[in-house]
């Protein structure tokens, strides 16, 4: 492969490529990692892939994949570092009296229900999720990206929404006691 | 359109793939109906918070870097493995090494006592065989000698030496 042709190639998807292992692994060093790994692969296997349609799917496929590694890896550590995460978010939040911050706490407040929420999500859902919501895919392209039917795919999105919406207003309600 | 149905496509009319018709149906719906209509703000607010949650943002002059380390690891990677081939070419011409070295230690184990060792070479093979076939004093030329005209005689005429010698 051309390393200029790869070079452009980095430049062009790799920023994208990491927001969307970013949103899977949520932690900046395992997210460029995933991205270098993913390239790898690609730079390994590109010239068989020159001529495929959509090169974008086939990209994304590679970094949902090492997504995937990274979790059956980290599967004996997730409960420490969810407890981290935690302690970090509580230090995170201040108290305050002025009106304004407080309407900006409500805000962060959403914010981090949903976080909790989407970790409550099952991986499949999250990651239809995050590729409907962020990447903006269409649900054929997340269909060959997970390797699922296109209609699978909407219903695991149509399951992740109503969870999150339960669990958010299930948050709320706790909040308001 | 009923409320069912409208709960079954409403997170499609938010992500907006629904088809035109489809999506005025339920634009009509939600105007006549309450409960329809706060279950469309709950799926629209939940949304539009997702897509605000922030990430880490990096730069060009980052990624450029990220590149650059990204393609020296493809160029060690690719070290590796043409390492790894070459030593696999290599082990081939390492048998016959092995092979050489076996038999050569095998003819200096079985040599007789008073067996002259000599420097070791292709024509080795062939100088073992002539000098333990015939005895010195019938050898055509001195010991001494003998190796260095060895050395000079290509593999196959080794044997037409010792054919001439035995007649
Ligand atoms: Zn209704």
């Amino acid at each position: 492969m051309d390393s200029k042709e790869f070079e452009q190639l980095y430049k062009r998807y790799a920023p994208m490529l990491y927001r969307t292992a970013y949103r899977m692994v949520k932690n900046d060093a395992d997210a460029l990692d995933i991205v270098q790994d993913a390239f790898i692969r690609i730079f390994n296997s590109f010239t068989k892939f020159r001529n495929e349609a959509n090169v974008q799917t086939w990209m994304y496929r590679i970094v949902m994949n090492l997504c995937y590694d990274y979790f059956r890896k980290r599967k004996k550590v997730l409960f420490v570092s969810e407890r981290d995460i935690s302690d970090y978010d509580n230090n995170q939040q201040l108290p305050s009296d002025d009106n304004v911050e407080k309407i900006a706490d409500l805000e962060n407040q959403r914010k981090q229900n949903l976080q909790i929420a989407l970790d409550k999500l099952t991986l499949r859902q999250r990651t239809v999720f995050n590729l409907r919501i962020y990447d903006e895919l269409s649900y054929e392209d997340i269909s060959k990206i997970m390797n699922i039917k296109i209609g699978t795919a909407k219903a695991t999105f149509f399951q992740a929404v109503e969870k999150l919406k339960i669990i958010m207003k299930e948050m709320e309600k706790n909040e308001l006691r | 359109m009923n409320c069912d149905r409208v709960k079954q496509k409403l997170v499609f009319y938010v992500d907006g793939s629904l088809s035109e018709t489809e999506r005025n149906e339920i634009s009509q719906h939600l105007k006549q109906c309450d409960t329809c209509e706060a279950d469309y703000r709950t799926t629209v607010e939940m949304v539009e918070s997702a897509r605000k949650m922030k990430i880490p943002e990096h730069d060009d002059m980052f990624w450029n870097v990220h590149y650059q380390m990204t393609m020296s690891r493809i160029e060690q990677k690719h070290h590796r493995r043409t390492l790894i081939k070459t030593l696999k070419l290599a082990s081939g011409v390492i048998g016959v090494l092995l092979l050489f070295f076996v038999s050569r230690s095998y003819i200096e184990k079985s040599k007789p006592e008073n067996f002259v060792s000599m420097p070791v070479g292709i024509s080795d093979v062939a100088y073992n065989i002539l000098y333990n076939i015939l005895p010195s004093d019938k050898l055509p030329i001195p010991v001494e000698q003998l190796q260095n005209v060895v050395d000079l005689l290509e593999p196959e005429d080794h044997m037409i030496i010792l054919t001439e010698l035995l007649r």
